[in-house]
Order: structure tokens, then C-alpha cells, then sequence
């Protein structure tokens, strides 16, 4: 068959623009970090793309009804049974890989490795779903075949995520939740994938090595035993690597940070937050030397890396997942970071370490001698009024007793471990 | 008569329409009305519908297949009134999913009822103006986009969304009565 035939002829051609259609309508949408994370990007995208899933399914399933009609594969024939199925598998596939890889490209989601994954394992999807169309079309009549190839791939992509069973839904590529800057994919949610893709993979060649045999009982039974068995080996074996997360599948990342250092402190931050480093580092330095004026011990560093550790009071840590779009989001970072309690990384947080936390913060945010627009009071800042009150009372003592007032409860916080 | 029904229905794949049919709608009665949180991925917020709202799939899939099956030219002399006979199975098969209505609680027998009726309704109409193999399609499509395409960013269904209404809704009953009156109608005229 001449390649403009074949293009003029193929489903995968003519499902072109409902690719496109499905990618495009939900461009703007929204990315997990809103910070531009290329890892979110690429899976905010990745979810919109692997609906297309279902179209290359159904272009592939078209393709293989007609190679059904024709009996080819069973035909004594020139060509391998690969070189048969090469050009309606790359038919049914390449308009929504071109899709995939401009959009991609155009979010910038191909610049970094972990970004790369997800757009590796959102084409992969599409690949092996077109396949396991052929295979489905060559097996059944077109009135099964089209409308089961369609909708199967995109029930995989539904119903998973709906389960109740939170790591059920890691096993579909959809990480749509990935991730805010300070995390990464884990790799075991991606080799968790890739294995159900594989199970989906050999299943497809199984079924298409059986339809290549003279059909006889023992070729069926064989076929669908194969089939079976890759599919619940893909789901099993993906299942135990990602059995163990919830609703999250990310790990801390693993990324160095630029340092900018200011007069009486350094500002270490995360690629995505390098723009925003100079203006912390200005605003960070106000509020510490007010701070220092007090006699409160400041740390030397602010930094967003993942691997701080917990305790040290010459080094606090920044959430990383915060915007630092405006003075009052600094100061609400900088003095949160001061006042963290090692203990609470463990998701532990004591009445009278929140209430010690609180109390220093509402003193910190008043005393920094930084200008925010707004009101300035407790509930702009998430804090108790009972804390407001106490720093309001505070503020009215000598200099060098509000230093020492806070420093017992900085103090008190570093213990908590 | 009884002899040409018996072909009729061995041709449409009855008898494992409505075994399959019965199934889902002892299924829809037990388990049906649990939620299921679909991501919009089309449209502006995601939509929440019952598990039962999948299960028309493939009692109209299956009814996509029977009409599949006959040797048009064979049918389109036939003395018999096969249409009407399709028609009246189609009939059934809603009425065995609304069964689940009488048995089990909520509001998913009533959708996947309803969905079914516009599902066979369009499959019927597609029938007539598309392959056969490829009758069934529309209808599972526009079940899945819909449920895909979710609400409308004020929170609100879209009139052309039939499948993601609620079982109250008025529109989405017309829709069915609309889909399921010209689908009879595609399908009783002669070709």
C-alpha cells in the first residue's frame, strides 16, 4: 500500500484532530506547584495526553479489523509478521506522539531528567496502547473491538484513581497530584507503570502471535492463558513496587541549591524560586538584624534543601512548596523557618510547642520592622490571638527582655526532637 | 414465527445481552450508587458520578454487536418485523436495569437506566448512517467524554451533557425519549 494511501486510509490519521482537541482544550489547566516545576508541568501535561490513549487503541484496533478482514498474518507471506503490523502501529500512534512531544516541548517539560520520565512514560502509554488495539482487532469483530479498544483505556485511566485503594492509581501513569518543588517522582511509582505497561505490552504480542497461527484450540487456549497472565503479571508486580504510598507517590528531591548571600544571612533557594533569591535575602536581612538587635539568636543560612537537618539553629529551613510573590509571604516563610520544631517533621506537633511556635512568630512578624500592605493581626497570619496578645504584652518590656523571652522559647523548640 | 424469533435472536446475541444485562443490574442494585471522582480533563471541574454510571457500556455495546451481525440485504426483505423486535429488546434491556431501581437504593439504576435508553437510542440512529461495526461507538464515547468534560466552571451540567445529569434532571430524560424516538425511527424506516 503507497504511504499516501495508507495516510488517506488510516484511522489514526483521521483521529488527528480529536487528539489534538483533547490536548488543547485543557492547556491552561493548572500544574500541581504553580511554580512552573518542569516535573509538574510534564505531568499536568502527561494527564491530559494519556486520554489519547483510547484513540490510538481505537485507530489501532481499526487497523487490525482490517488486517482480520483480510486474513493477512495468516497468509504464507513474504514479510515478517513485525514488518506487517510496523506501519498501521506507527499509523495509529504517530499523530498523538506528535502531540505529546510538541506539547511537551513547548512547556519545556523536555529540559530536565525527571521531566523526561513522565514524557517517556506518557508516549510509551500511547505506543502500547496502540498496539494492544491491533491486537484487540485482530482478535474480535469490529462492533466489539472499536468500541472496547476506546473505552478500556480511558476506564484504566478513570476507575484506578477513583478507588478507595489510594496506590491503585499510581499504577496508570496519571500522577496528575506531582509534585510541589521540593519533591520528586519516586522512581518505584514509574517502574510501578512501566511494569503494568510491559504486562499490557507482552499481552499484545502474545495475542497477535496467536492470531499468526493456523487457528486451532490448542493455539486459543495457549494465546489466552499468555494474555492472561501477562496482564495479571503486569498488574501484580506493579502493585507490590507501589503498594507502599498513599496518595502521594514523591520523594524529597535531591536538587543543589543556589546561595545568595546577603549582610547577615545567606538565602539558599531551588532553581525554580532563583529570581525571588535577591528580594529575600534583602527583606531576610531587615528582619534579622532588627532581630539580632533584640539579642535573638538568628541563623546564619536559609536554605530550601530538602536534606537539612533538623535542630540547628545556625540553619533553618524554608518550605520550599511556599510562594514568595510579596513582603508579607517572606516574612511569613522567614519567621515560620526560625521557628520550626524538629518534632514536628515527624507530623507531631504538641500543645505547647504550637503554642510556643506561635507566640515567637506573632513577636517576629512585629517586631522585623518589615512594611507588608494589609492588616497587620492574627488571623492574616494563621496565628492564635491568645499568641497576638502575649507578643503584644511582650513588646511593652525592655529590648533585652523580649531577647531573652524568645530566645527560651527558640530554645524550647530546638529541644523538641 | 416462533422459529424466525429463534434466529432473530440467535443472530442478535440475546441471550447474552440479557444474562449480561442481569448481571450488571443485580450488580447496580448491591454496589451501583458508589462514588466515583472523575477528573475533569476536558471542561472546567470534575463531576462525581455513581460506579453504575459505567455500567450501560456494555449492554449497549452489546446491543452495537447484534446489529452487527444480520446480513442487511437478508433483513431488509424480511417478512418478519425484525426492527420492531429490536426495538422491543432494546425496551427490555432498559426495564431490566430500571428493575434495580425497584431493589436497590439511590439514584445509579435510574442514570444507568436513562443512559442506557439514550445509548441505544443513538446506537440505533448511528446504525443507520454509519458501518455497522461502528454503531455503538457514539454512544460510548459520549458517555466517557462527558463524564470527562465533567461541569462547567459555574459549577453547572451542560445541556448537551445528558450522560453526567442527574436522575431528576427533566433534560436528561428528553434527551433519552429524543435519542431513543429518532434512533426507532432510523431504524423502523425503510432503507
Amino acid at each position: 500500500m503507497r504511504w499516501l494511501t495508507r495516510v488517506r486510509v488510516s484511522a489514526g490519521v483521521w483521529l488527528t484532530p480529536f487528539v489534538v482537541l483533547i490536548v488543547i482544550a485543557n492547556l491552561g489547566g493548572q500544574e500541581g506547584s504553580g511554580e512552573g516545576y518542569p516535573l509538574a508541568v510534564a505531568t499536568r501535561d502527561s494527564f491530559n495526553i494519556l486520554m489519547a490513549t483510547g484513540l490510538c487503541a481505537l485507530a489501532g484496533a481499526w487497523e487490525g479489523s482490517r488486517l482480520r478482514r483480510a486474513d493477512v498474518l495468516t497468509w504464507p507471506n513474504r514479510r515478517s509478521v513485525p514488518r506487517i503490523l510496523a506501519a498501521p502501529w506507527l499509523i495509529s500512534v504517530i499523530s498523538a506522539t506528535g502531540v505529546a512531544v510538541i506539547v511537551f516541548a513547548r512547556h519545556g517539560a523536555l529540559a530536565s531528567g525527571d521531566s523526561l520520565v513522565v514524557v517517556a512514560t506518557t508516549v510509551l502509554s500511547l505506543w502500547v496502547w496502540g498496539l494492544a488495539g491491533i491486537a484487540v482487532g485482530l482478535w474480535f469483530p469490529p462492533a466489539v473491538a472499536l468500541p472496547v479498544s476506546f473505552a478500556v483505556p480511558v476506564l484504566w485511566l478513570i476507575l484506578p484513581p477513583a478507588s478507595s485503594v489510594l496506590w491503585v492509581r499510581h499504577l496508570t501513569g496519571d500522577w496528575f497530584d506531582c509534585c510541589q518543588v521540593d519533591q520528586t517522582l519516586a522512581p518505584a511509582a514509574v517502574t510501578g507503570t512501566l511494569t503494568v505497561l510491559a504486562g499490557v505490552l507482552v499481552a499484545a504480542v502474545f495475542a497477535i502471535w496467536g492470531r499468526s497461527r493456523p487457528v486451532r484450540r490448542s493455539v486459543r487456549l495457549l494465546t489466552g492463558l499468555g494474555v492472561a497472565a501477562a496482564l495479571t503479571a503486569g498488574v501484580v508486580l506493579g502493585s507490590l513496587q507501589v503498594d507502599r504510598f498513599g496518595a502521594y507517590p514523591v520523594v524529597p528531591r535531591r536538587v543543589s541549591v543556589t546561595c545568595t548571600t546577603g549582610k547577615l544571612v545567606a538565602v539558599c533557594v531551588l532553581p525554580e524560586h532563583d529570581g525571588q533569591a535577591r528580594h529575600v535575602v534583602s527583606l531576610a536581612d531587615t528582619a534579622i538584624s532588627r532581630w539580632q538587635g533584640y539579642g535573638v539568636r538568628t541563623p546564619s543560612t536559609l536554605t530550601e534543601a530538602t536534606d537539612v537537618r533538623p535542630g540547628s539553629r545556625d540553619l533553618a529551613a524554608l518550605v520550599a512548596s511556599a510562594t514568595y510573590d510579596t513582603d508579607f509571604d517572606i516574612l511569613t516563610q522567614v519567621s515560620q523557618a526560625l521557628t520550626v520544631a524538629p518534632c514536628q517533621a515527624r507530623d507531631e506537633s504538641p500543645a505547647d510547642i504550637v503554642q510556643r511556635q506561635e507566640r515567637a512568630q506573632a513577636w517576629m512578624v512585629r517586631t522585623a520592622g518589615v512594611h507588608i500592605d494589609g492588616r497587620m493581626d492574627a488571623a492574616r497570619f494563621g496565628l492564635d490571638p491568645e499568641a497576638w496578645n502575649w507578643a503584644t504584652s511582650l513588646m511593652a518590656k525592655p529590648k533585652a527582655q523580649q531577647g531573652r523571652a524568645v530566645n527560651a522559647d527558640l530554645d524550647y523548640l530546638a529541644a523538641c526532637r | 414465527m416462533t422459529r424466525a424469533l429463534i434466529w432473530w435472536a440467535k443472530c442478535r446475541a440475546v441471550l447474552p445481552t440479557i444474562v449480561v444485562t442481569v448481571l450488571l443490574s443485580a450488580f447496580l442494585a448491591l454496589t451501583g450508587d458508589t462514588p466515583v471522582q472523575v477528573p475533569s480533563i476536558i471542561g472546567a471541574i470534575g463531576v462525581t458520578v455513581p460506579l453504575g454510571y459505567f455500567f450501560p457500556l456494555p449492554v449497549i455495546v452489546a446491543v452495537g454487536v447484534g446489529l452487527s451481525r444480520p446480513d442487511r440485504l437478508t433483513e431488509r426483505r424480511s417478512a418478519r418485523p425484525v426492527r420492531i423486535w429490536d426495538l422491543a429488546f432494546g425496551v427490555l434491556l432498559v426495564a431490566l436495569l430500571l428493575a434495580a431501581a425497584a431493589v436497590g437504593p439511590g439514584e445509579a439504576p435510574l442514570i444507568a437506566a436513562r443512559n442506557t435508553a439514550a445509548g441505544i437510542g443513538l446506537t440505533l440512529l448511528a446504525g443507520r448512517f454509519l458501518p455497522a461495526s461502528l454503531a455503538s461507538l457514539p454512544a460510548v464515547a459520549w458517555i466517557l467524554i462527558g463524564v470527562l468534560t465533567g461541569r462547567t466552571e459555574y459549577g453547572q451540567d451542560a445541556v448537551w451533557n445528558w450522560p453526567i445529569l442527574e436522575a431528576p434532571s427533566a433534560i436528561g430524560w428528553a434527551w433519552a425519549a429524543v435519542l431513543m424516538t429518532a434512533g426507532a425511527i432510523a431504524h423502523l424506516v425503510p432503507r
